[in-house]
């Protein structure tokens, strides 16, 4: 039987990575799209912030938002031979904001004008918020341009699962042109013109909010509305289009995650919330598990549980006849590695069994040194895909 | 040196991860043992600092968590409801504008108003007066500042707001601003990892803290660091774990399955992590010219008050040995 990530990466068309920030995130979805690479595709790894060492290795250290492709002589340096070709693109927030405005505004003074105005400069750059929307944008683009078998996206550690499934469908919500109409356009006009008794109340309302928020905001708030005025139904058609390449058969889900309490949780959160999406979830990968030394650790968790840890260490310690204290903290090391061990292990088969049951789990060992370059990408698909590739 | 225990509000920052809710949770008992009343305030992550403290729950009010230590909860849309009640005064109207859409996608794009608000929130903690007499209700307000994984995040946001905004909320960025600056009231806290990551954006942190926003770092705090198990000096491994002695302990701990190559390569991994923790502490002390507080890491499987008490034990070493 062939391995279940390599099924997923030949067969389907985009892998969304998600989890939560500090778990390996981005690394892992450069190996995915590594692995696919070598397995003859074309792939395409969206990245929202690697780091600094890794974007350099792939080439994109300098480039937001412009799709390289991946030296392939450096895949000779790494050991290995690829039968496809790699893609690495940085996700510029902004950059990928301002291109969609350009898209969907013929007006070169109305596009001036929601450019350069201070909500949407605002909006646009703060990385909380828009990037959700933002990676789902840049997915669509790249899927719609059609040039690669795969694309991988990393997605941004947000943490709220929700928030970034939601992405497509909250954008379209803060467009909606009755919020707008009711909440806006009153706001803008007063003293401009005389409105009836809805009108005057609101008028009033907004006299109220501007002294609180302070006019110009408002203004500015309003102003961008307007400039976005005819690009609404765009906006909201494209919303919906994205939502439905995140529901197409060709699409699939990994959850990244690591073995502490925190990072399972949010893994957890995220598993059902893809199941109530119905999203397809196909994998889950857990990065940095703590290995034990021993074939069979059962026996050791058990007198682990039972005479607890000092005991345990104490009667090794009294085994060796002389004191000499490298021994006791070789051993001491020793020990609390199998604790290590022990933890991840039994938080694995909780969650194997919980929030995980019935998906593909693949654990990747702790390695020894952090991963930036092309042959740690290798060692790292070595781990997570059962063989050497 | 002013200790940063005797401000009146400590900011702890960190991305996810990094164990700022234990490090909060220590700063705060710590201070309580030196006789102050001390509020915790968490606007996530609550239901760890309740684990840690083994109490139920955390509430929006302050409730006691332990011996001079309060908890309190800090739900983003209550306090902007209350900011925005107190400055419109209808509630019925406040209402409507808080529970619509469009304040609904405002309040999420534009986190440097949420955020800040809370920010104002957790500084009129500080200014709380206990009922009869006319002393401040707490002597420290600790905040375990939401992980925003960038940057200075929650720290730059008065200042990124009172450039875009007018009115009273320009007067509330400017006031919190001023307060953040205060190094008389306000401490810095950042908690790191001896990890590649964290501890650039850990220097990056510092960078843009002192240069940019002209603030300082009060505790730089690098958790989960390894010890140095042989003092420096790794002995032969193969050697000693390969000696009688060594084989006997060996297959006490271990049993008789024991594999001693796997055991000599996972001694070894443990000395390699610990020799990177120091490289990335030397790393830390030397681009920011500070010192680095080494909380080491704890071996459990759950975080509860056993474990608290440790990490504030070794913070209190740490920062009696730094002043």
């Amino acid at each position: 039987m062939s391995d279940p990530l390599d099924e997923l990466l030949r067969e389907r068309r985009v892998v969304i990575c998600c989890g939560s920030g500090g778990v390996g995130k981005t690394t892992t979805s450069a190996t995915l799209a590594l692995r696919a690479a070598l397995l003859g595709r074309r792939a395409v790894v969206c990245t929202i912030d690697p780091a600094r060492r890794l974007a350099n290795s792939l080439g994109i250290g300098e480039l937001g938002n412009e799709v390289v492709q991946v030296d392939p002589s450096r895949f000779a340096a790494a050991g290995v031979e690829a039968d496809g070709a790699l893609f690495a693109l940085m996700l510029d927030t902004k950059r990928t904001f301002d291109r969609l405005i350009e898209r969907y505004t013929a007006d070169p003074e109305r596009r001036k004008a929601i450019l350069n105005n201070k909500f949407y400069q605002q909006m646009s750059n703060t990385v909380v918020g828009s990037s959700d929307y933002m990676a789902m944008e840049k997915l669509y683009e790249l899927s719609e341009e059609g040039d690669f078998d795969l694309i991988v996206l990393d997605t941004p550690p947000t943490k709220h699962a929700l928030d970034f499934l939601q992405a497509p469908q909250r954008m379209k919500r803060a467009f909606d042109r009755s919020t707008l109409d009711i909440f806006l356009r009153p706001w803008a006009e007063v003293g401009k013109r005389s409105f009836g008794f809805i009108g005057r109340a609101l008028g009033r309302v907004v006299k109220k909010v501007d002294d609180l928020i302070g006019m110009s905001f408002v203004t500015e708030l309003a102003e961008f509305f307007q400039a976005f005025e005819g690009l609404y139904d765009g906006f909201r058609t494209r919303a919906d289009r994205v939502d439905a390449l995140l529901r197409d058969p060709g699409t699939s889900f990994v959850v990244v995650t690591a073995p502490q309490p925190l990072p399972l949780e949010e893994a957890g959160y995220f598993c059902e919330r893809l199941r109530e999406f119905e999203m397809d979830l196909s994998a889950v990968v857990v990065n940095r598990v703590e290995q034990s030394c021993l074939e069979d650790p059962s026996d050791l968790r058990a007198r682990l549980d039972a005479a607890g840890h000092a005991a345990e260490l104490e009667a090794a310690q009294a085994a060796a006849g002389d004191a000499d204290p490298h021994l006791d903290a070789a051993l001491g090391a020793l020990l609390d590695q199998e604790r290590l061990a022990k933890g991840d292990r039994e938080r694995i088969e909780a969650f194997r069994a919980g929030p995980a049951a019935g998906v593909y789990l693949r654990e990747v060992p702790r390695f020894t040194h952090d991963i930036y370059d092309l042959s740690g990408l290798v060692t790292l698909a070595g781990e997570l895909f059962g063989g050497r590739p | 040196m002013l200790s940063v225990l005797d401000r009146r509000l400590l900011v702890v920052s960190g991305k996810g991860g990094v164990g700022k809710t234990m490090i909060s949770a220590a700063l705060a008992r710590l201070a309580a043992r030196g006789g102050k009343k001390v509020l915790l305030v968490n606007m996530e992550g609550q239901g760890r600092t309740a684990q840690l403290f083994g109490v139920d729950e955390i509430t929006a009010e302050p409730r006691p968590l332990a011996d001079g230590v309060w908890g309190a909860l800090l739900d983003p849309k209550a306090v902007a409801f209350q900011f925005i009640l107190r400055q419109l005064r209808v509630r019925r109207l406040v209402r409507h504008i808080v529970e619509s859409n469009l304040f609904d996608a405002w309040f999420r794009v534009s986190p440097a108003i949420k955020e800040m608000i809370c920010l104002g929130r957790v500084w009129s903690f500080t200014e709380d007066k206990s009922r009869w007499r006319k002393t401040p209700r707490w002597d420290l307000v600790v905040f375990d500042a939401p992980a925003t994984g960038h940057g200075l995040g929650l720290l730059q946001l008065p200042e990124q707001a009172s450039k875009l905004l007018l009115g009273p909320m320009r007067k509330h960025a400017v006031e919190v601003q001023a307060m953040l600056e205060d190094r008389e009231r306000t401490g810095t806290v950042l908690v790191t990892l001896p990890e590649d990551l964290p501890v650039n954006e850990a220097l990056h942190f510092h960078r843009e803290l002192t240069g940019r926003l002209g603030m300082q770092l009060d505790l730089l705090v690098m958790n989960m660091a390894f010890p140095d198990r042989f003092d420096g000096e790794a002995p032969d491994l193969e050697q000693l774990l390969g000696s009688t002695a060594g084989r006997r302990s060996l297959e006490r701990l271990l049993g008789s399955g024991c594999d001693r190559e796997a055991a000599v390569a996972a001694v070894r991994a443990s000395v390699a992590r610990g020799e990177r923790t120091r490289r990335y502490a030397l790393e830390l002390a030397e681009g920011t010219g500070q010192d680095v507080v080494q909380v080491p890491f704890v071996y459990a499987e759950r975080f509860g008050l056993e474990e608290l008490r440790v990490v504030e034990a070794t913070l209190a070493q740490r920062l009696e040995g730094a002043s």
